[in-house]
């Protein structure tokens, strides 16, 4: 195992996520500096980045991308409440750098929360242009672009209300199945009940109705995946609680591989020492599950030819240089829930602002964006105290 | 390395290359026709970075093994041992490549053209003993979409002009000694364009992924062929296109249907014949440069056909001069169109009579699973570059 | 059977501020990581939401990899070759007889071990490149170790499991299987025979080496090397000559000699016990060294010990042991013998990953052998090779797992997946995939998706890939990929193409009402080279066919052929295939049509052209047209509508009375 290359985001405040897209080849961020970048591998195989803008009033919580049948596109959701569409559209070549500077547009913005929107994620490519949001004060909302072509537009298929505040949501990756999310709430009273629900969509009802509860997982839950179908006769659910929660459920299909055994469908518990766990990510093939929890760790977990869990690798963070600092904020947000932002921190002026397409191209930094309110480097002229440390204004340096 | 007795006469030899190779052309000798040629040229794909490789051949015998294995040892792998004396390529320059490299070509003896999936175009002088390759000129962004640069899929030369084709749809004809193009078609077709050859001195010949083949006369404005010739009703996409080398009407093209169509450039719209002997695409055809009744195909399907027009047009067939691997998957030619002027010389190709008694199809290669990307052919030695990342030698053709 | 323990690796990112904003980790292709410190949500958790961290440095995120031990030129050459073995084994094996299968899994198998041996010399070459750096080359070395071991390794369990010799008696082999591994005496003879002029020099490399001659039963060799001895020309007691003699007659059993295993046991005793009695009569007695060469021929413990140190490991020394000892001994006993030298070498000392693969595979126990290899090598080619192997040589029993893949098939995924981060080795992949019967298909599927789509060559070999499997709903998406690319840099052509190589109706019906809209604003056709040729493929959608018919329309009126292109103008206006914004464009084209000199019209066709323009103006009254698309247009636009919706009413009822009455006149 080897670091084969250290990228130096331009971000200016800490990375939340980092989703590839479909291929691996182009890598997105989001970070509490309200902006995403998009970066690609030039030709020499080095990520450099070809688009950053700003995305939100808020930190960025997560990014990700549609699959590429349905274009470049690409969703970020925020604490600013909102979710928001992105499509790529115009591409610019460096003459002799061959340094691609991408465009992307707002395609449209999801306002219907009335909290931070917390997860983000478009649906398996077989069920259309789908997006399903979830927001810290419990809703769940299936968007659908009904028209491929025009982004603008996006309708809400359903939305549902799932009594939990609500952390992440996963789609199932697999065909058998009716159209199902699982949800995950990060809700820290364990007595609240279950923190996990499954929700079918039912065609005949044309709309989505709870299929299951998970009673058992009482801990708040950060993150939830699906493992890519691989032909199992089960699903496989991964659940970032305390520890990490594997577990199956049949699928409705009986033709699939694999015998029913009554072991089957007790959740697998991953070691972690019982620290709480973030973040969860499979591989492609949905053999490896990578862990990060706040031990400092990264788990790689795999299951052995017996089906046996088994961590083969830990990512230790060298932590010795610790340079952040948090920075005093001046009141703390009315709730830790975030169930309510104060009012003044609403961008009014961005939330209203237009799909239309505008750009700007500075020289020096040598990247474009295409909100008319971004501009990159603001915390070197923004002197930290905190009464600037907030999030509207103090930003919006006007363009030159 | 493996080496291994084909046909009576002939020899092959693999060399492994760690790269996926998509295109190997012969460096014509310095007196054409007098001596042959001992330099190839490779050209490798779909890696992160690519190269170029020169390969030259050196007679070695098996002192120059010695130390590579106890001789004694030798026997025990009797079966694959290498020949007492053979012609063995060694690679003596490699030179990194930025993009596939997509198509080679010499402007005689000392220029090197390379194309890029860029859609670049750079010329190497080569040096006298081809040790080195000196950039002499590199035309940017010949190739290029509304978004992104677009691959040049393939180069002609005449003399001192080079005309390139593009995924863009776009012609450029550069001159050698030029910075810029001397003639851009832009939009000269609608969809990708796959292959171009000089017909005449301002004549070029381009075929498409709707299974057209059109002629341009390029010292004409606008972006109208002077022809357009189909292949079918259906829409087959035609890969590369080779004219006969002394009768410039007669246009062979490979298909993706693993067809060979023969057109007569002077007669119908319709191919007159049509060869359906490979599997699948067929990436590269080439008339012997000499001995244009021998004909050379190499395809996805991992074979290389080996194409003879027989001599004297008898009705009775002779035994396959190569013996061995005479094919038997091969079907039926379909005569398209019946032709009563086949008495030209070397129309053969062409004839009204053709089924297979006037063509005979070897195999050159034994089967290989993996595609065959490019096929050259100097005097009597064939060379082929494939996805199995090894190049093919194989000496001592036979010719009629 | 000893579950293998071993611990969980670490391994240590230096990522500033890891500490306190942890590590949180993506996926890329394969098996590659990208990690970066950052954890948003415990801050929001913590309150701090959207209070800004000023960070030193900017964040960083670190790509990581692991096991692309296949990646590296020279091994990547092995995958490669590897490869094209493999398919070709599992082509053979399934149509061969059971005759015949011996001999060629044995040629698979020296097949295998050539490509490694080249391997491991392109190692060597790249070890010692000085145009490379230190820490390179240190890893070519390290690698050229590993394969050096697997190979040794390949070769013992060749003997022991593809060839499974006649009658067990595998001595030869495994003397062989010495020979080729350990040539240091050849090294060191070759050392003292190239320092000599006249004579050769007499020192401990001279008798190093034909000690290890002896001791790896190379006795020709042996011979030859004491045959240069000085004292051999002098030789006054004759011992040089005895000796030689000796060598010279000891029994050898071949696979292929005639004789039987008893006449083999009375000649191998009778010649040992010359030797015993030749050392007990001293003959020796002055020459120390041809005495120790007799003592090893007589099979003496003690001696061997004493040469402990040019006998190498404990798998040389059982070689040699059982040579002089018991010549005939069978594969099933070896394991009794390794155990004993064993305790020779490593006593109580850790056994090393050798050792244990080794002894598992003189213990006949192959599932050992992949457990640990596969626990301890970091390589997946030579456990997925080797199980592959004996899984078609019939040794693998088929251990069912719980989800129903053989441990083959298990071991050539991971194989599989160890290639997949490698970009342009996803053929090889594919192919490996083709062979895991279980899970093999879902992978691919899964696999072949994720495949970038560089160039249209590129994506024509995918395609191909995919419909030689029917995996239809991945080509499917492929064209659609391919197509969307095209679409967004306004490529409409290859936009098409690509949609009608899937036949995908909707996209199609998108791309022709893109022409068509773009003929409707400029008044021309582009891409008119693929329309005008569309052929049958115009049936994939309506809209398209409507398209394609009207420029049938088109060219027969540019031909001049008037009545053809009337009706066929009507027939597009009755059959509906043209989108409703599109019809007063095609009432419109009648107009020159109507102007003509020559009717071309009949009365019946001019009410059918009138009833056309009244569903027209009946829809503009509807409440999709003035709530969707009158508002969107222009007043101008309107006004222009009006216009020649008025010129036509004028034509229509013209051209109805003059074709009445050229009919009446006609009648």
């Amino acid at each position: 195992m080897y670091v084969a290359r250290s990228i130096s985001a331009d971000h200016k405040d800490l990375i939340h996520d980092v989703a590839f897209d479909f291929y691996g080849r182009r890598m997105a961020t989001c970070s509490s500096d309200h902006s995403v970048q998009v970066w690609d591998i030039n030709d020499k195989g080095e990520w450099h980045c070809t688009a950053s803008w700003k995305t939100h009033s808020g930190s960025v919580w997560r990014v990700t991308w549609a699959h590429p049948e349905f274009g470049q596109v690409l969703a970020s959701c925020s604490y600013d409440r909102m979710a928001a569409i992105w499509e790529e559209v115009v591409s610019y070549m460096v003459p002799n750098n061959h340094l691609m500077i991408i465009l992307q547009t707002k395609r449209a913005t999801l306002v219907d929360s009335r909290t931070s929107v917390t997860d983000v994620k478009f649906s398996p490519r077989f069920l259309g242009l789908k997006l399903a949001t979830c927001s810290a004060d419990g809703n769940v909302r299936i968007y659908e672009a009904p028209d491929l072509t025009d982004l603008t537009t996006w309708e809400i298929q359903d939305q549902i209300m799932t009594k939990m505040s609500c952390s992440c949501l996963s789609w199932n990756p697999s065909r058998l199945n009716p159209a199902t999310i699982a949800v995950g709430s990060d809700d820290a009273n364990p007595s609240a009940g279950g923190k996990v629900q499954i929700y079918e969509h039912k065609v005949n009802e044309r709309k989505w109705v709870r299929s299951n509860m998970l009673m058992s997982i009482t801990e708040a839950v950060h993150d939830i995946a699906y493992a890519p179908n691989l032909g199992r006769s089960y699903d496989v659910l991964a659940i970032a609680t305390k520890d990490v929660v594997i577990m199956r459920f049949d699928k409705k299909d009986p033709s699939m591989i694999g015998s029913a055994t009554s072991t089957r469908n007790t959740p697998v518990q991953l070691d972690h020492q019982g620290a709480q766990v973030w973040q969860i990510s499979w591989n492609i093939t949905g053999t490896i599950l990578a862990a990060s929890s706040d031990d400092g760790v990264v788990r790689l977990w795999k299951a052995n030819y017996l089906d046996k869990w088994k961590c083969i690798q830990v990512l230790k963070g060298d932590g010795s240089s610790v340079s952040t600092m948090l920075v005093q904020p001046k009141d703390p947000p009315a709730t830790n829930k975030g169930s309510s932002l104060p009012e003044t921190s609403v961008d009014a002026g961005f939330m209203s602002s237009s799909p239309k397409f505008s750009s700007f191209f500075s020289s020096t930094s040598a990247w474009l964006g295409s909100s008319p309110l971004s501009r990159q480097g603001r915390h070197n002229s923004v002197p930290v105290t905190p009464a600037t440390s907030h999030v509207t204004s103090g930003f919006h340096i006007p363009l030159k | 390395m493996v080496a291994e007795q084909i046909p009576k006469m002939s020899k092959v030899l693999v060399k492994f290359t760690s790269e996926k190779l998509s295109c190997v052309r012969w460096q014509p000798p310095v007196m054409q026709g007098l001596q042959n040629s001992d330099t190839f040229v490779t050209g490798s794909w779909d890696n992160s970075v690519n190269s170029l490789l020169v390969w030259k051949l050196s007679n070695g015998d098996e002192t120059s093994r010695k130390g590579r294995r106890d001789p004694s040892e030798a026997s025990r792998f009797g079966d694959i041992k290498p020949p007492e004396t053979y012609v063995e390529p060694e690679i003596i320059l490699r030179e990194s490549h930025v993009g596939d490299v997509t198509d080679l070509k010499f402007a005689g003896h000392q220029t090197l053209l390379v194309s890029s999936s860029c859609g670049s175009v750079q010329s190497f002088s080569v040096a006298d003993d081809s040790k080195k390759l000196i950039p002499t000129q590199k035309w940017e962004d010949l190739h290029h979409l509304k978004m992104s640069s677009s691959p040049c899929t393939c180069m002609s030369v005449s003399g001192t002009d080079v005309a390139t084709c593009g995924e863009d749809g776009r012609i450029n004809v550069l001159r050698l000694d030029h910075r810029k193009p001397i003639r851009i078609i832009d939009d000269a077709d609608s969809c990708s364009l796959n292959a171009i050859i000089h017909s005449k001195t301002h004549e070029v010949i381009t075929v498409n992924s709707a299974g057209q083949l059109k002629v341009w006369d390029v010292r004409q404005d606008g972006n109208t062929p002077v022809r357009i010739f189909l292949v079918t009703g259906k829409k087959v996409a035609l890969h590369c296109v080779d004219r006969h080398p002394t009768q410039p009407h007669l246009v062979a093209a490979g298909g993706e249907d693993g067809t060979l169509s023969m057109w007569d450039l002077r007669k119908e719209h319709l191919p007159v014949t049509l060869f359906d002997s490979h599997e699948s695409h067929v990436w590269e055809v080439k008339f012997h440069p000499t001995n244009p009744n021998n004909l050379f195909t190499c395809s996805d399907d991992g074979s290389v056909l080996h194409w003879q027009t027989k001599p004297g047009l008898t009705s009775s067939r002779p035994s396959t001069p190569l013996g061995g691997f005479s094919t038997s998957g091969i079907s039926s030619s379909q005569s398209l169109l019946h032709h009563p002027s086949a008495a030209d010389a070397g129309s053969a190709w062409i004839s009204s009579n053709t089924n297979m008694s006037n063509i005979d199809i070897n195999h050159v290669l034994p089967s290989l699973t993996m595609p065959v990307n490019s096929v050259d052919i100097e005097g009597s030695n064939l060379v082929c570059g494939t996805d199995g990342e090894a190049i093919y030698l194989v000496s001592n053709v036979f010719l009629h | 059977m000893a579950a293998h323990r071993r611990e969980v690796p670490e391994f240590s990112v230096s990522c500033p501020g890891s500490s306190e904003w942890y590590l949180s980790s993506r996926w890329g292709q394969g098996l590659k990581l990208s990690v970066f410190a950052g954890n948003g949500k415990r801050r929001y958790l913590d309150g701090h939401a959207d209070t800004p961290v000023v960070l030193a440095d900017h964040p960083a995120i670190h790509d990581i990899r692991w096991q692309t031990d296949m990646h590296h030129a020279a091994t990547r050459k092995l995958a490669a070759q590897s490869h094209e073995i493999f398919t070709s084994l599992q082509k053979h094996t399934s149509d061969s007889t059971e005759g015949t299968r011996k001999p060629q899994l044995v040629k698979f198998s020296r097949r295998y071990r050539v490509a490694m041996m080249e391997c491991i010399e392109d190692l060597r070459k790249a070890a010692s490149d000085s145009l490379v750096d230190e820490a390179t080359q240190e890893e070519c070395d390290s690698m050229c170790q590993l394969f050096q071991q697997l190979e040794l390794i390949w070769n013992l369990c060749e003997i022991l499991f593809i060839e499974t010799l006649p009658g067990g008696v595998v001595l030869q082999h495994l003397l062989d299987w010495v020979k080729l591994h350990f040539t240091e005496a050849d090294s060191l003879a070759a050392k003292v025979i190239e320092a000599s002029d006249d004579e050769i020099q007499v020192n401990e490399e001279y008798w190093s080496a034909v000690y290890i001659y002896v001791l790896q039963g190379r006795l020709p060799e042996a011979r030859h090397l004491l045959s240069l001895h000085p004292d051999k020309q002098k030789d006054v007691h004759g011992a040089y000559g005895k000796i030689d003699e000796l060598m010279r007659r000891m029994p050898v059993f071949g696979a292929f000699s005639r004789q039987t295993l008893a006449e083999f046991d009375l000649k191998w005793r009778n010649w040992q016990e010359l030797c015993q009695q030749l050392l007990k009569e001293g003959v020796f007695v002055s020459y120390q060294r041809l005495e120790n060469i007799c003592r090893i021929l007589a099979g003496q413990q003690d001696v061997l010990e004493q040469f402990q140190h040019l006998v190498g490991d404990w798998y040389q020394l059982m070689v040699t042991k059982l040579l002089y000892t018991n010549p005939m001994v069978k594969t099933m006993d070896l394991q009794y013998h390794a155990k004993s030298c064993m305790d020779v070498f490593r006593g109580s000392s850790r056994l090393l990953a050798l050792d244990q693969i080794l002894f598992a595979a003189l213990e006949f126990d192959i599932t050992q052998i992949i457990k640990i290899s596969s626990a301890t090598l970091s390589n997946w080619w030579f456990v997925a090779h080797m199980a592959d192997l004996l899984h078609h040589a019939g040794q693998l029993e088929s251990q069912q797992l719980d989800y129903g893949a053989t441990m083959r098939e298990f071991l050539l995924l991971e194989y599989a997946s160890t290639l997949m981060a490698e970009e342009s080795m996803w053929q090889i992949v594919i192919e490996y995939l083709d062979h895991c019967p279980v899970f093999g298909r879902h992978h691919l599927e899964l696999f072949v998706e994720k495949i970038p789509l560089k160039s249209e060559r590129k994506a024509y070999k995918l395609l191909k890939v995919c419909e030689e499997r029917n995996m239809d709903d991945q080509a499917q998406s492929l064209c659609k990929v391919m197509g969307m690319k095209a679409l967004q840099e306004e490529r409409l052509g290859t936009a098409l193409t690509w949609c009608l190589k899937s036949q995908d109706a909707s996209f199609a019906s998108f791309l022709a009402e893109k022409f068509l809209t773009e003929y409707s604003l400029k008044g021309n056709f582009s891409n008119l080279d693929l329309i005008d040729n569309l052929g049958s493929s115009m049936l994939v959608s309506d809209r398209l066919t409507f398209l394609a018919k009207y420029r049938d329309f088109h060219r027969l009126y540019e031909q001049g052929e008037f009545s053809e292109a009337a009706s066929l103008l009507l027939s597009l206006l009755e059959a509906n295939l043209a989108p409703k914004q599109f019809l007063l464009i095609l009432l419109t084209d009648a107009l020159p049509l109507l102007e003509l000199d020559t009717i071309v019209f009949s009365s019946k066709q001019t009410s059918q052209l009138l009833m056309c323009k009244e569903a027209l103006l009946k829809w503009y009254k509807s409440e999709e047209y003035t709530r969707e698309i009158l508002p969107k247009k222009s007043k101008g636009h309107i006004e222009l509508e009006k216009e020649k919706l008025e010129l036509l009413q004028l034509g229509l009822s013209r051209n109805l009375s003059r074709a009445l009455l050229e009919e009446s006149v006609r009648n």
